[in-house]
């Protein structure tokens, strides 16, 4: 598993850990998508906090960053490194009473929010 | 056939444009040009009987609504006629084709004027020993290319729930439910779903998977819970792998109803599909 090893890596980043009781909430995040939110609410700290937690962990290579693009049924339709990566449209399913109707819609006028996941190989040569 | 012999060219160049451009092509090599082009001069012809032909070979290609209904063996022969609509083809009693006349009632905007637009609707009826199948080829709703201007669309003179209505009115018919052979179809990795909806003991829950992944291979806990509950409307889709081009359809199973949104490229296809979850229920 690689969130023991983001737990004991983050550990030594912050003088005062602030993972300290929260280690089992942690471990039960999905390291391949890490929202804010999810860190926020696993450490019960602000929102701010939670992005300085995630953005110090970009800088110090153990988690990548990502951004996902949504229907407006909030299913993400894509996934990229960055916004300049994402397709430039997206195909979406949205229902009409109870039909199913697919459209492609510009990525551009669709919501996009940021979530991280574990660097694998940076946090395994950190962890050595 | 009066209806498709009456029927204006504008009318049955409608009718034409609710099929693949890939049928209209094989079906009449020799005329060129784009669907538009096609259809039009397909519909000036004339010819009913091979346009008949043609409706009925390729319906199973279109987009459709299926309704699977069991009668038990108490229904004996297709209905002669359906609401608005009559019967053009009559294949050995086994299944008939229906032409119904239908108008979308249409506002149109900047300035407001009242509007129609009629379309001859392709309906196929099968009788089958146990089970009565219905499938309505889903009319284009974006009539954007009909009017110049923006518009507000109505209802339909004519729709599935007034055909339906008839139909069941004998009171022979009960609604299918699929559940069986959708499952084992699941179970069986012929499909997988990314939107499902279900009972749950004091709710009814959706599940829209990331990016079209599919339930069982991505949330296996959900899907376990899945393949007990009762499902309401939910979307699976077909891997390429397994010859069919019938790429994604949704069923309501409890309700003997399946939802082809896309044009599928093989004849037969959506048979098969029907074939396979009724032949496991």
């Amino acid at each position: 598993m690689l969130l023991p090893r983001f737990l004991e890596i983050i550990s030594k980043i912050f003088p005062t850990n602030p993972l300290a009781g929260h280690e089992e909430a942690l471990s039960k995040l999905n390291p391949d998508k890490i929202y804010v939110e999810n860190v926020r609410s696993a450490l019960d700290v602000s929102y701010q906090s939670a992005v300085r937690l995630c953005e110090t962990a970009v800088r110090q290579g153990l988690f990548e960053r990502g951004v996902e693009v949504h229907c407006p049924d909030g299913v993400v339709g894509a996934t990229a490194a960055d916004e300049a990566h994402l397709p430039p449209t997206v195909h979406c399913w949205q229902q009409d009473g109870e039909e199913f109707e697919e459209v492609d819609l510009p990525t551009d006028t669709l919501r996009k929010t940021t979530f991280y996941r574990l660097n694998d190989k940076s946090a395994s040569v950190l962890y050595r | 056939m009066a209806i498709l012999k009456d029927a204006q060219v504008q009318d049955v160049k409608r009718l034409l444009e609710l099929f693949p451009i890939a049928n209209l092509r094989e079906n009449w090599p020799e005329i060129k040009g784009s669907k538009d082009e096609l259809c039009q001069a397909v519909a000036e012809k004339r010819d009913v009987a091979a346009i008949s032909k043609f409706v009925d070979e390729n319906l199973t290609c279109c987009r459709q609504h299926v309704y699977i209904f069991s009668h038990g063996g108490d229904v004996k022969e297709l209905p002669a006629e359906l609401p608005g609509g009559e019967q053009v083809v009559n294949q050995a009693g086994v299944h008939g084709l229906y032409a119904i006349r239908t108008q979308y009632n249409v506002v149109l905007k900047s300035p407001l004027e009242e509007a129609t637009l009629e379309f001859l609707w392709p309906v196929r009826i099968e009788l089958r020993p146990q089970h009565l199948i219905i499938r309505f080829v889903v009319l284009e709703k974006n009539l954007s290319s009909y009017f110049d201007r923006p518009y507000y669309l109505g209802g339909k003179t004519v729709d599935e729930d007034t055909v339906l209505l008839e139909l069941l009115k004998p009171g022979a018919l009960a609604a299918t439910d699929l559940h069986k052979g959708v499952k084992k179809l699941w179970d069986d990795g012929f499909m997988d779903s990314p939107k499902a909806k279900y009972k749950k003991a004091i709710s009814i829950a959706s599940e829209a998977m990331d990016e079209e992944k599919g339930i069982k291979e991505y949330n296996p806990d959900l899907y376990e819970i899945l393949q007990e509950a009762p499902l309401f409307n939910t979307l699976f889709q077909i891997p390429e792998n397994k010859g069919c081009t019938v790429s994604v359809f949704s069923v309501d199973p409890s309700k003997g109803i399946l939802r082809f949104p896309r044009y599928s490229e093989k004849k037969g296809d959506t048979d098969f599909v029907i074939a396979e979850i009724l032949g496991n229920n």
